[in-house]
């Protein structure tokens, strides 16, 4: 008897469980956000990516970080789970400012909105929003107090990063249009090293050997400024050498501290990805008129106003 | 002569068909898409003859300024302040009087009237950057969905200010000359030094 009631309560306890999990579901279904990042190899980038999904959570959205390894077709397998998957939104770093249109597109097409973090893609009208750093108007601080630092003459190395970033030339420009001035200074290579580190101490390594006398060296990240450095280090050149990064990382905010890197742009990568979240979230919540494309400002960190700063951001 | 005809005909058919098949074009055009769809300089001299002057005008004293940023910043900013990025940057368009302290290869050292009198710098060779675009208040980024446009326009104000702005004061300047002063500044809004202030001079009058 004990065991027919034991089976009997054991029975409607189940059906009670399986009725609330269907009446969840139903009513109130957890709607998601997919994060999208081009490398989870630059801590900038992860950085970028946990701020984006910690703003997500906090607004009541489930995430899931997506590394695209700096590569087109791993983002547009990314970008066919995520839409089969029915996420309600993309923040997204993208890879290539032009290899990364067909996957916004594509989103675009199965009704999925695409906010762009920090990098840009070649195209109006495809991402609901671009969120950008003014990456230009950074790289014109730097381009200033590179030719100050240099006395307006010299020789000098500029290592870009990924030639098909637009950040890439956004820097490059900013930095050229006040440098290209003064024509004491003079550019002796220029070669790109892919944002990455150990590629940018490979890349200076080979121009030190070609070009031993040099005064400055102007990187469009931080990690190959971190690179050059180590170059310099390893040839005895750190001492007269003055290096420029771009991006505001830890190591190199403790770099400017130590008097190893002269300057560097801050990026406000938090600014970036909790804006773009937020506009998600508005947008799913049925805001249609967001801002195409909106500019953070970069701000010139060096030994002066180092004591303002920590990395990624302000103290 | 027949003969003669038909081949000069052919020649000038082909010499024509060449001649539309193939275009020359600097390849600086090419390569900058916008080129000679937004003339950046005739748009700053525009705004320099036509718009600045007013906003010039009416710019804030600078201690006016500088005593509401004590007493409240937030309220400093949102009335006399502009920008048309999103962060912490600042700008705005300040007047005052000034005593010229030394005259230096690329700016000028002068002491700001106050009661507290303090020092800043007029640039007057590295004038770069967005300072006096945005502290104008005149430019509505919606209205310049690209943003190469909007870097060229402060290129060309700049230039307006190093060329035809600093030669028309800077060689008369000399320390113990009073002058008369309206310029842009750049302000961080989370971290405010009003010491070595950066004024890119718009307007300077030396005064008797």
């Amino acid at each position: 008897m004990h065991k027919i009631i034991g089976q009997t309560i054991f029975i409607f306890l189940a059906c009670l469980s399986f009725a609330q999990c269907g009446h969840k579901g139903g009513a109130k279904k957890e709607k998601k956000i997919a994060i999208v990042v081009s490398t989870l190899n630059n801590p900038w980038f992860v950085f970028l990516g946990e701020q984006a999904a910690k703003k997500a959570k906090a607004l009541g959205y489930e995430t899931k970080l997506f590394d695209s390894q700096n590569n087109t077709s791993t983002e547009s397998d990314h970008f066919d789970n995520i839409i089969v998957e029915g996420y309600d939104a993309i923040l997204f770093n993208p890879t290539d400012a032009d290899g990364s249109i067909a996957n916004v597109k594509k989103a675009k097409a199965a009704g999925i909105p695409v906010f762009c973090m920090d990098r840009e893609i070649n195209a109006s009208g495809v991402a609901t929003s671009q969120i950008l750093s003014d990456s230009y108007s950074g790289a014109v601080d730097i381009g200033k107090y590179f030719v100050q630092q240099l006395h307006k003459k010299g020789n000098y190395v500029e290592i870009l990063g990924m030639v098909g970033d637009n950040n890439t030339w956004a820097r490059s420009k900013g930095f050229h249009s006040v440098v290209d001035n003064y024509p004491g200074l003079k550019m002796v290579a220029q070669q790109s090293a892919d944002f990455d580190r150990n590629k940018a101490m490979d890349v200076m390594e080979s121009i030190l050997q070609a070009h031993a006398n040099i005064d400055g060296v102007f990187c469009g990240n931080d990690a190959m400024a971190m690179g050059a450095y180590q170059a310099l280090v390893s040839a005895g050149k750190a001492e007269t050498v003055k290096v420029f990064g771009f991006d505001g990382s830890d190591d190199v905010v403790a770099a400017i501290k130590e008097g190893k890197v002269t300057a560097t742009g801050m990026q406000f990568p938090k600014v970036i990805a909790e804006t773009a979240a937020s506009f998600a979230d508005e947008y799913i919540k049925g805001k249609r008129d967001l801002p195409k494309k909106i500019l953070v400002a970069v701000e010139l960190v060096n030994k002066n106003n180092i004591g303002d700063y920590i990395g990624y951001g302000k103290k | 002569m027949n003969r003669a005809f038909k081949y000069g005909l052919v020649a000038v058919i082909l010499i024509l068909l060449g001649y539309n098949s193939i275009y020359i074009e600097k390849l600086s055009n090419v390569k900058n898409p916008m080129s000679g769809k937004f003339n950046s300089s005739a748009f700053a001299e525009k705004m320099w003859t036509e718009k600045l002057p007013a906003k010039l005008d009416s710019a804030i004293d600078i201690n006016t300024l500088r005593a509401l940023v004590k007493t409240d910043a937030n309220s400093a900013f949102n009335r006399y302040t502009h920008a048309l990025d999103i962060g912490n940057y600042r700008y705005t368009l300040i007047k005052g009087e000034g005593t010229v302290e030394a005259v230096n290869e690329d700016d000028v050292t002068i002491t700001i009237k106050a009661e507290q009198p303090f020092e800043a710098i007029l640039t007057t060779e590295f004038v770069y950057g967005n300072t006096l675009r945005d502290a104008s208040g005149l430019i509505d980024l919606r209205d310049f969905p690209n943003t190469s446009d909007l870097n060229d326009i402060s290129k060309a104000l700049n230039e307006i200010i190093r060329q035809k702005v600093v030669p028309s004061f800077k060689p008369y300047l000399k320390p113990g000359v009073k002058i008369d002063f309206v310029g842009a500044i750049e302000l961080n809004k989370e971290h405010i030094h009003f010491k070595d202030l950066e004024i890119v001079p718009a307007r300077i009058k030396i005064l008797p």
